[in-house]
């Protein structure tokens, strides 16, 4: 049976093109199509429903202690209004998820991918052992509305009881709407200037509405899960499932940033200091392809004939006009030597540095 | 529920054929190029390429995927939509006019018993809802 977000009707009404993800039933795209979604974020403004994504509360004495056990990302020492990116790994270094982090005064509000929400929770739980904390999934009762773009600020502002401040990336507020409390956090993943606003599920369509109304003459549109991918991958940011799995591990999906090392221990450290040791093997590199070729997650890379790897995520970037790939590949090979399978005919891989359109978060 | 033409024929793969002598034009449906979305690049083959039934004859690439346009019966490509090369989306503005991706040169007599009529293919479409 697959869940619907509190935004369905809405978005069937809209005319979207209704698509299944992580059990549930979300929008595509819209009328205007995934190039023109894309383009508004980059140049106005988008909304998203992502009321999908799970939430899992962690309140307790030794919350901060647990999560330092369970994420790479360091947690004890984190402010009040603080966002960070961390991840959830195994024992043997595999990724079960990447998230975000969210210190709250008494509490962290973990929010994770959708499709891992109750894989996630399970883990914690299983690794909760003597902590004194308490582990919560809250996915069910609150929702997420993202808008991202660099209008955005110039309509959320207005909206906000005391204004947005000087509200910084990876920062958060608490404050009111239509007196439903709510958290308002700088954060995103387009690589835009935006923010994302938890309220409680049944606050969600008043929100959205209010939002689209204030926000159509700006030139804010909704944007569904297509353009949300092409936004992402232009960026270079991963996807759990594509550069980011439990069969690879987050020094090949180059995410040492989000990894501390200096901490005494956590959950997968002494596996990825093996793998450290040891040499990383493969990595996730950037290219772009050329003419009118596109890269789709799953293909071949080639080199000298021989399979050294495959795109973990391809496609047709609106904003350069071409093909853009992430791609994992064994470590150390003649870049200029790669080759995209493409159903038989190989093409040429361009390398390129990640991102391949510059972001414009404000920092 | 996106209207079917009543007087093409169309494949479970969802391309639409019409029948005109010796020539078959053919292009993908209006619910394919909904499912599809953005068209931004059309992969099309020579005049004269010959194809068996069921080969790949052309790629149309959207943003999101890729949809292989598959021949219906054994013939030669005769004609292709040169217009596509610089207005991909054509297939979704008018899937059914302009948005034709290539004819084929089959035998006058050739059977194309196995595609379906407007109402089956209807009936399909309501069967993947």
């Amino acid at each position: 049976m697959l869940k619907h977000t509190p935004l369905y009707n809405w978005h069937v009404a809209e005319g979207a093109n209704i698509t299944e993800f992580a059990g549930y039933k979300m929008p595509l795209h819209y009328k205007t199509g995934i190039i023109e979604e894309h383009r508004s974020v980059r140049t106005k403004a988008g909304l998203f429903d992502l009321c999908h994504m799970g939430q899992i509360k962690v309140k307790g004495r030794q919350s901060s202690e647990f999560l330092d056990y369970v994420l790479t990302q360091k947690v004890s020492n984190m402010q009040v209004g603080q966002v960070r990116y961390g991840l959830l790994l195994n024992f043997n270094g595999g990724t079960i998820d990447d998230l975000m982090v969210y210190k709250r005064k008494d509490e962290y509000v973990l929010v994770v991918n959708a499709a891992n929400k109750e894989k996630d929770y399970q883990w914690l739980v299983e690794q909760k052992g003597l902590y004194d904390v308490e582990i919560t999934e809250i996915s069910d009762s609150y929702g997420i509305i993202g808008l991202q773009g660099p209008v955005s600020e110039h309509i959320l502002a207005p909206l906000v009881e005391h204004g947005l401040g000087n509200l910084k990336h990876l920062r958060f507020i608490e404050t009111d709407f239509f007196e439903v409390p709510a958290i308002v956090s700088r954060t995103g993943y387009t690589g835009e200037d935006g923010f994302e606003i938890y309220l409680p599920l049944q606050a969600v369509p008043a929100l959205w509405t209010q939002l689209l109304r204030e926000g159509r003459s700006l030139g804010l549109v909704t944007v569904g899960l297509g353009a949300r991918d092409t936004l992402r991958l232009e960026m270079g940011y991963s996807l759990y499932g594509h550069e980011l799995s439990t069969d690879i591990n987050p020094l090949e999906a180059g995410l040492d940033f989000a990894i501390k090392f200096d901490k005494d221990y956590f959950i997968g450290k002494e596996a990825l200091e093996d793998i450290k040791r040891e040499g990383v093997k493969r990595e996730i590199k950037a290219f772009f392809t050329e003419g009118r070729t596109i890269p789709r997650a799953g293909y071949k890379v080639v080199c000298e004939n021989r399979e050294v790897g495959y795109v973990t995520s391809g496609t047709f970037s609106p904003t350069l006009e071409k093909g853009i790939a992430l791609v994992l590949i064994e470590k150390g090979l003649n870049e200029k030597e790669l080759f995209l399978d493409v159903r038989g005919k190989q093409r040429p891989l361009v390398s390129t540095d990640l991102p391949f359109v510059q972001g414009r978060v404000k920092k | 529920m996106s209207k079917v033409p009543s007087h093409l024929l169309y494949a479970k793969t969802h391309e639409w054929i019409r029948r005109d002598g010796e020539k078959l034009v053919i292009g993908i449906t209006e619910y394919a190029q909904s499912k599809l979305g953005d068209v931004v690049f059309v992969e099309l083959p020579s005049t004269g390429d010959e194809f068996d039934p069921g080969a790949t004859i052309a790629t149309v690439e959207s943003v999101k995927g890729v949809s292989e346009i598959y021949a219906p019966v054994y013939g030669s490509v005769w004609e292709v939509n040169e217009e596509l090369e610089d207005v991909p989306e054509l297939i979704n503005e008018d899937p059914y006019g302009q948005g034709w991706i290539l004819t084929l040169r089959v035998d006058e007599e050739i059977d194309l018993e196995h595609l379906l009529s407007a109402e089956e293919y209807q009936k399909l479409l309501e069967e993947e809802a």
